[in-house]
């Protein structure tokens, strides 16, 4: 073989090595299973429940009326493009890091009321304490904000909380963290094909 | 002393062309009762005068406020503001993740297609009302 040959060859596997790159594991989230409740009032051990499925992940309150919608919207978004791509094996999750209000009747009328009947979408919240800590390992924060009394003395709260959709892979490993309300779709797209390969 | 005229009464037409105030693009996140939504227009201010909106009212919901999303420390949240001005030839957009009218405790369940009315109250316009429809 001559040298022109081999600088060819070299060349070529110099671009094709970017192409498989790595994407870094955030943090492997199979050391705690957190016993969780589905929209549908089933069990649910997040995350041994999700193991060989790439998970796509936020967290809300339905009571949130801007934020959070548009992060369940955007989640919208990218699954219909997924299912038009016919990519499988892809699960949906959305955390409630307001436990005690949105029980699981709560988050069935949140998915209703948005038209979301996918098997493969979870809506889950459980006891304040565990998903505290569930929010903890995930780095996402959920802080109570201001307090409103209405006219007919109900009382009306807000959190303020991380906007974020993230990616886990079939191995339960954390890999990516997007802006939720703000989300590049085609971005999360192209990664979520990506993270299902590795 | 014609052009002077002319001069005169082509700044009278400029002066006075007032033009029109509009809400438009009205909508609203579907949402059910107990819960609370969000409320989005644009304010087409085509006038030669700020104008004030300083509060919305509808009788779908338990309380109404103005609002705008801010971020903080990497956190999101939402706050009530008094009002919102807007300046002569400008729209003001209220969107998702921006300024929105925050429609809280609702009364009834407002599923996908159906509709509500609001009231707008500006400082100069008075009251304006509007019909939206949810959708996402």
């Amino acid at each position: 073989m001559d040298f022109k040959k081999i600088y060819v060859l070299v060349f070529i596997s110099l671009i094709f090595s970017g192409c498989g790159k790595e994407i870094p594991v955030i943090k492997d989230l199979n050391r705690t299973d957190y016993k969780l409740i589905t929209q549908d009032s089933t069990q649910f051990n997040f995350p041994s429940d999700l193991k060989g499925k790439t998970v796509v992940l936020s967290y809300i309150y339905t009571n949130c009326p801007d934020i959070c919608p548009i992060i369940t919207q955007n989640i919208i978004s990218i699954n219909k493009q997924i299912d038009k791509e016919e990519i499988d094996n892809i699960v949906y999750v959305e955390i409630s890091f307001d436990p005690e209000r949105d029980i699981p009747s709560v988050l069935k009328n949140y998915a209703e009321v948005r038209g979301i009947k996918s098997p493969n979408w979870y809506f889950l919240t459980g006891d304040k304490k565990t998903v505290f800590n569930l929010l903890k390992d995930l780095n996402v924060y959920a802080l109570s904000g201001d307090t409103t009394i209405t006219p007919q003395n109900d009382s009306l709260y807000y959190f303020i909380h991380t906007d974020r959709i993230s990616l886990i892979d079939k191995q339960n490993r954390l890999r990516l963290n997007f802006n939720g309300s703000n989300a590049d779709k085609k971005e999360i797209i192209n990664s979520i094909k990506q993270i299902k390969q590795q | 002393m014609k052009k002077l005229f002319l001069l005169f009464f082509g700044l009278l037409i400029s002066c006075n062309t007032a033009g029109d105030f509009n809400i438009t693009n009205q909508w609203f996140r579907p949402a059910v009762k107990g819960m609370n939504t969000a409320l989005y227009f644009t304010i087409d201010n085509n006038t030669n005068q700020t104008d004030t909106l300083f509060s919305v009212k509808s009788n779908i919901a338990g309380m109404v406020q103005i609002h705008e999303t801010f971020e903080k420390n990497r956190l999101k949240g939402m706050r009530a503001i008094e009002y919102v001005a807007v300046k002569p030839h400008t729209k003001i957009y209220f969107k998702p993740g921006g300024l929105h009218v925050m429609v809280m405790n609702l009364k009834n369940d407002y599923k996908k297609n159906s509709s509500a009315e609001f009231e707008l109250y500006f400082k100069k316009k008075g009251l304006v009302k509007i019909k939206a429809v949810a959708k996402e």
